[in-house]
């Protein structure tokens, strides 16, 4: 077995474990740090369920390997906020951004890192943000809604 | 209510689940662990149609970290499920049928042990001709899948005479419709943790739709009576259909009393696509006639569902196709047959809409064919056609009236949608062509006569003061909860913390019947109609004597018992609820049960409740490259009271976007028996990219006076008419016919050569 | 099934390499046991979908310094082939000078992807949908073989299985010729234009059914000059479309020669047929795409 020691800052926190060099970040987040609120759904990047920050940029955690994300500074979703809600969560209460919920994490963590980027986006800005991110309840109608209420009123 | 998407009203309120959901500390069934628990993993067949010769274990029970092992020997009671009727083995003995037939089990320390221990079961098999085609699995000469052979379920129906009848007819449209294989792909696969209690009861945390058929099912096949059993299946991460049936409990309740530890499964997506369910593809065969005035006067379809390899509940998605397969038109001569046929094709089963799709778009299609014969206007001959409210339904039963139907279609030919059919902009590319298309539809909800529809509900003051209402449903993202919190404080008149909402728990809950078919709403309001009075009468009597004060005079509301104002004074509160538990003492608890609303004549499947819809979208056509772009789409929906905006924004613009998908891009591809598109990558679902900007929801929300049942459910109808809605507008932009979902880009696709061609010789050469 | 992910992530060794020399020395020596890995993201994609098992050998690039950053180098951008995709559509030099390849970064995958995924990554599949647009802009790949560095262009890179390009190779940078007129505008009357247009099976984060590129000037006589048509998608090796390149250079756009041009296309474009389109679809697709980029430069 190769001992490989995995360092990272999660949510603010040091973590350190002894994980096999290729194991997904979503597994360490998941399994040995007990975060289950990123979630696991296609496994292969093609949905966005598992989006985490990296280094304040966002990546699906199912392609990230431990030794790819070793000594980074990762923000999952329960990191997202202390105590209060961020605005982006409570423009999706709402606005009913989410019905089942389980895309919900990884789509608030790339709406979070959206407008960190473009604080006031496009229609067409907001689409292209959230193009890795699949829904399947709510024809995307209550998300568009919500980041347009926390991102100003750009017009299209 | 007219909105695209804005809060409308004072029963506009945040999610109960709300705050779980957005901060991630909500646990669905799937991140439920214990300390010391196992991982389960199913080996599922390699092949999709073999005898089983022999299933040797040895090497995999050897694995250390291994705790248990099943095969079919290790079912101690019915090695079988199924809703209706349970032939699909719990783990198959001598025979697979489809891919994701289960052969072994395995329970092991890590997920990865489990999977190198899968990969040492060996199992031999000895392969049978594939049998992937309903029409050739009719014929004689084809393997029987089953005992009876390969056909599920016949369905006929009849009226008047159509062979005769087409006879007198001025115009026939003959068409032949495809429908193609959907996969719901809910964002969480199925999976849960199933423990065996200290006092010999097993507690499954997995995801269902009816908890108490799951209880059912399992005790069958565990050999163990249903008190023993204890289902926890909510909150869920996504179900529209597909996890109504048993997917991996068996195995993880097999494994569990084996190896007594708790068991974890959770399926890979991969694992989601080969063993799930899918929507049934079918192909429907219509022949329909007008007279000269574009009256319909004969119809007759013909329809072939593939079934795949187990019944689940094909019959009744049959019954429900052929009970839509005319419309909600008049008409007097039909004859509607049709088939639902063993393969060896994945399983096809529960899927939202539950057949109603394929048969509304095969008869929308030919409506917009007749209409166009008869040189009308495609809505103004629906309109002539249109069934009134008083007539029977589909099959000759009696529905109960609504006024709904015409309201839809006056929603769409009065929206500014359909006004863009006749002006159309010119487009700065030659290539890109505009359209507009409307089609509407009746759906049943409920389970139809003849099957078992039970509905109910407790409602209850508990010790620590809440009121409490308690169903059998389960929470998979469509609002139950919320729905259910704003119906209390609509009739208590109390705050959201007053209330204690209990789902999803066999152990908790009266059977109330299944979360599905768009009837949770509809018994929700039922039960509370009945409840509500007889718990508030007691609280006012309770509140009466602890206080006082006359019952005439007092009322529920926050937080408790209130005397009502009067000129002397304002209200005050005679009681609290917490009070009231404590003087009363105990649960005060209240139950009815009742069967879901169904029509007096017995004509099997046949539905009472309906709700009307209707949609008209505007679509872009890229002739280059044959893709299909929506601009705008205006969805018309009448299912009385919207309880929960919302909610109900949210279910139509989801299923709305479902049904995008499932006319559009979505098609889980089988060749051989075997899945092609395995993952997300490959099965297209619509992203938000995909989706048209210009949305607008008409909820007619009338009802006729004195309609007993108040709101419909509205779960399903978004995703059923939106097919042959986008198929008129193709027509509209490009001049063509498409049959076959989703829209075959090589149809819509046109060589710039042509074009370029038609300029210069219309330029006038020489 | 049960074979998916049997080998344990324990049984996988991590190599580190800190040169593109020591990286492809462990490359040689392992063979097929090893992986170049760079974002990782196809490679992951691929292990899931049970498509690749992963090897018992990575060999993390992220290491290497030499295939980091972005810079002007003489008549041309060089871009290591480890910058990030988002890396190089948000970058100075490329909007300036590589606004093809910008287009064609927009069509890849999906943000947090390209948070991951690299340039070098896309090339080395063969079939990335950034190689259409580097062949466009007549890009040359910079790899790593034996002892030293070699140049060849994407084309015949892409297209030189077995001779110009072997298994081993590990690519350090791509390089995109610098043209003067660069960042002023693509749409001048007489200047030069360039178009990157891709068909997938729905609007966004899709594999591709077809995907074309071109980039061309048009000179002050009219003439049509410096073109060159890149065609791939499926699985098909992108490729370059020589015949048509040839009748359109030095010609005059009208729709006459726009029809035969049409077919000159569908003739050479080598089309995949798979489940989700056929090479007939594939080959009207790309030729409809081309020739109506051609048109609306005829029109404007």
């Amino acid at each position: 077995m190769n001992p490989y020691t995995w360092r990272a800052v999660v949510n603010g926190a040091e973590a350190e474990l002894h994980v096999q060099p290729a194991e997904r970040l979503l597994t360490i987040l998941r399994d040995d740090l007990g975060l289950t609120g990123t979630k696991v759904s296609c496994e292969l990047g093609r949905c966005g369920s598992c989006i985490v920050h990296m280094d304040g940029r966002p990546v699906n955690a199912c392609l990230v390997m431990a030794y790819q994300c070793n000594g980074a500074s990762i923000t999952t979703i329960e990191g997202l906020a202390e105590g209060d809600l961020h605005k982006v969560q409570e423009a999706f209460l709402e606005e009913g951004g989410f019905q089942c919920g389980y895309c919900t994490p990884g789509m608030i963590m790339s709406v979070k890192a959206l407008l960190d980027e473009t604080p006031n986006p496009t229609t067409d800005q907001i689409k292209e943000g959230l193009s890795g991110n699949i829904c399947r309840c709510t024809g995307y109608g209550g998300i568009l809604r919500a980041v347009k209420r926390c991102g100003g009123n750009a017009s299209k | 209510m007219l909105t695209r998407g804005e809060r409308t009203s004072h029963k506009w309120r945040r999610r109960p689940d709300g705050p779980d959901k957005v901060t991630g500390a909500l646990r669905y069934l799937t991140d439920m662990s214990l300390p010391g628990m196992l991982h389960g993993k199913v080996l599922r067949s390699a092949e999709p149609h073999a005898f089983v010769l022999d299933i040797r274990t040895a090497k995999a029970e050897r694995v250390p970290g291994v705790a248990a092992v099943i095969t079919h020997l290790d079912v101690p009671g019915l090695n079988r499920f199924g809703i209706v009727n349970p032939d699909q083995p719990v783990l198959c003995e001598d025979r697979v049928r489809y891919v994701g037939d289960a052969i072994a089990a395995v329970a092991a320390d890590t997920k990865e042990t489990a999977e190198y221990a899968l990969s040492l079961i060996e199992v031999d098999y000895e392969p049978i001709p594939v049998v992937d085609d309903p029409e050739l699995a009719l014929l004689p000469e084809s393997p029987k899948l089953h005992e009876g052979g390969n056909v599920l379920h016949r369905t006929s129906y009849r009226k008047g005479e159509p062979e005769d009848a087409f006879a007198g007819c001025t115009h026939i449209v003959e068409g032949t419709y495809y429908t193609p294989r959907q996969m719901h792909a809910y964002m969480e696969t199925e999976g849960g943790l199933f423990v065996p209690e200290a006092d010999g009861r097993l507690t499954v945390y997995a995801a269902t739709q009816h908890g108490y058929k799951d209880r059912m099912q399992l005790s069958r096949i565990l050999g163990i009576p249903e008190e023993a059993i204890r289902i926890v299946s909510s909150p869920i991460g996504g179900s529209f259909g597909g996890k109504d049936e048993l997917n991996v409990q068996p195995y993880g309740a097999l494994l569990a009393r084996k190896a007594g530890i708790p068991v974890k499964l959770h399926n890979s997506r991969r694992e989601s696509v080969r063993a799930g369910l899918k929507r049934h593809p079918m192909k429907i065969v219509m022949k329909t006639g007008i007279d000269g005035e574009g009256r319909l006067i004969a119809h007759e379809a013909r329809i072939t569902a593939d079934t795949g390899a187990y019944s689940t509940l094909g019959a009744p998605v049959l019954n429900f196709a052929t009970e839509h397969a005319s419309g909600p038109y008049r008409i007097p001569h039909v004859s509607i047959e049709g088939v639902s046929v063993f393969t060896n094709n994945g399983v096809s089963g529960e899927f939202r809409g539950f057949g109603g799709n394929q048969a509304i778009f095969a008869v929308e299609s030919q409506m917009n064919r007749l209409a166009e014969l008869a040189g009308m206007d495609p809505w103004e001959f629906r309109r002539l056609n249109l069934r009134e409210p008083d007539d029977p339904g589909p099959l000759g039963q009696r529905i109960l009236p609504s006024a709904g139907l015409l309201k839809a279609w006056q929603s769409i030919a009065d929206s500014e949608v359909w006004s863009r059919r006749t002006r159309k902009p010119t487009e700065s590319e030659p290539w890109i062509k505009r359209g507009v298309g409307a089609a509407l539809a009746m759906h049943g909800s409920g389970l139809g006569y003849g099957i078992p529809d039970p509905g109910g509900g407790r409602l209850s003051l508990t010790k620590e003061g809440k009121l409490e209402a308690a169903f059998s449903f389960e929470e998979f993202g469509q609002g139950i909860t919320a729905t259910l919190e704003l119906m209390l404080m609509e009739r208590f008149g109390c705050g959201a913390d007053d209330l204690s909402i209990v789902i999803g728990d066999t152990d908790r809950v009266p059977h109330t019947g299944s979360s599905t078919a768009s009837r949770s709403t509809t018994i929700a309001h039922i039960a509370l109609s009945k409840l509500h009075p007889q718990l508030s009468e007691r609280l006012i009597a309770g509140a009466s004597a602890m206080a006082g004060v006359a019952a005439e005079r007092l009322m529920t509301g926050p937080g408790g018992i209130w005397i009502k104002p009067d000129d002397d004074s304002g209200s005050s509160l005679a009681a609290t609820y917490k009070e009231l538990a404590e003087t009363l003492g105990g649960e005060l608890a209240f139950e009815t049960k009742f069967d879901f609303p169904v029509t007096p004549d017995p004509i099997v499947g046949g539905h009472y409740l309906y709700t009307c819809a209707a949609v008209a979208v505007e679509a872009e056509i890229n002739t280059l490259t044959g893709a299909v772009r929506l601009l705008a789409k205006h969805h018309a929906v009448a299912a009385g009271p919207a309880v929960n905006p919302m909610g109900y924004i949210g279910q139509i613009e989801g299923a709305s976007v479902m049904a995008q998908g499932f006319t559009l891009t979505e098609d889980a591809l089988m060749l051989d028996g075997h899945y092609k598109t395995e993952n997300l990558d490959n099965y297209i679902v619509p992203t938000i990219r995909d989706v048209a900007d210009d949305f607008t929801l008409h909820a007619i929300e009338e009802l006729p006076e004195g309609d007993p049942y108040g709101p419909r459910g509205i779960g399903e109808v978004g995703s059923v008419a939106l097919a042959p809605a986008i198929a008129m507008a193709v027509r509209d932009a490009v001049g063509k016919w498409v049959n076959r979902l989703p829209i075959p880009r090589e149809e819509l696709i046109e060589s710039f050569a042509s074009q370029l061609a038609g300029k210069t010789e219309g330029a006038g050469a020489t | 099934m049960a074979m998916e992910n049997a080998e344990r992530a324990g049984e996988t060794a991590l190599h580190e390499p800190k040169t593109a020399e020591e990286a492809w020395r462990v490359k040689r020596s392992l063979g097929h046991a090893a992986s170049y890995v760079s974002g990782g993201t196809l490679l992951r994609t691929q292990w899931e979908n049970g498509l690749k098992s992963m090897p018992r050998h990575l060999i993390s690039l992220e290491k290497i310094g030499e295939l980091s950053g972005i810079r002007l180098a003489g008549a041309h951008v060089r871009i290591g082939a480890a910058a990030r995709l988002n890396e190089c559509r948000a970058h100075p030099l490329l909007l300036r000078h590589g606004g093809l390849l910008v287009r064609a970064i927009g069509e890849i995958a999906a943000p947090s992807v390209r948070h991951l995924a690299t340039l070098g990554g896309n090339v080395s599949s063969l079939t990335g949908d950034a190689i259409p647009a580097l062949m466009a802009m007549d890009a040359s790949v910079i790899f790593f073989r034996e002892r030293c560095w070699r140049t060849e262009s994407v084309r015949d890179w892409i297209q030189g299985a077995g001779a110009v390009r072997e298994p081993d190779d590990l690519i350090g940078a791509i390089a995109i010729p610098v043209r003067s007129g660069d960042g002023e505008g693509d749409e001048e009357a007489g200047g030069s234009f360039e178009f990157y247009e891709k068909v997938g099976r729905r609007e966004a984060f899709t594999p591709s059914l077809v995907t074309v590129a071109g980039q061309g000037m048009v000179s002050d006589d009219g003439a049509l000059r410096d073109i060159r048509l890149s065609a791939g998608g499926g699985s098909a090796l992108p490729d370059r479309l020589p015949a048509a390149e040839r009748a359109l250079s030095g010609a005059r756009l009208s729709e006459e020669m726009l029809a035969v041009i049409h077919q000159t296309i569908k003739d050479q474009y080598k089309a995949a047929e798979d489940l989700f389109a056929g090479s007939g679809y594939r080959k009207e697709a790309s030729a409809n795409l081309i020739t109506s980029q051609l048109w609306k430069r005829l029109k404007s």
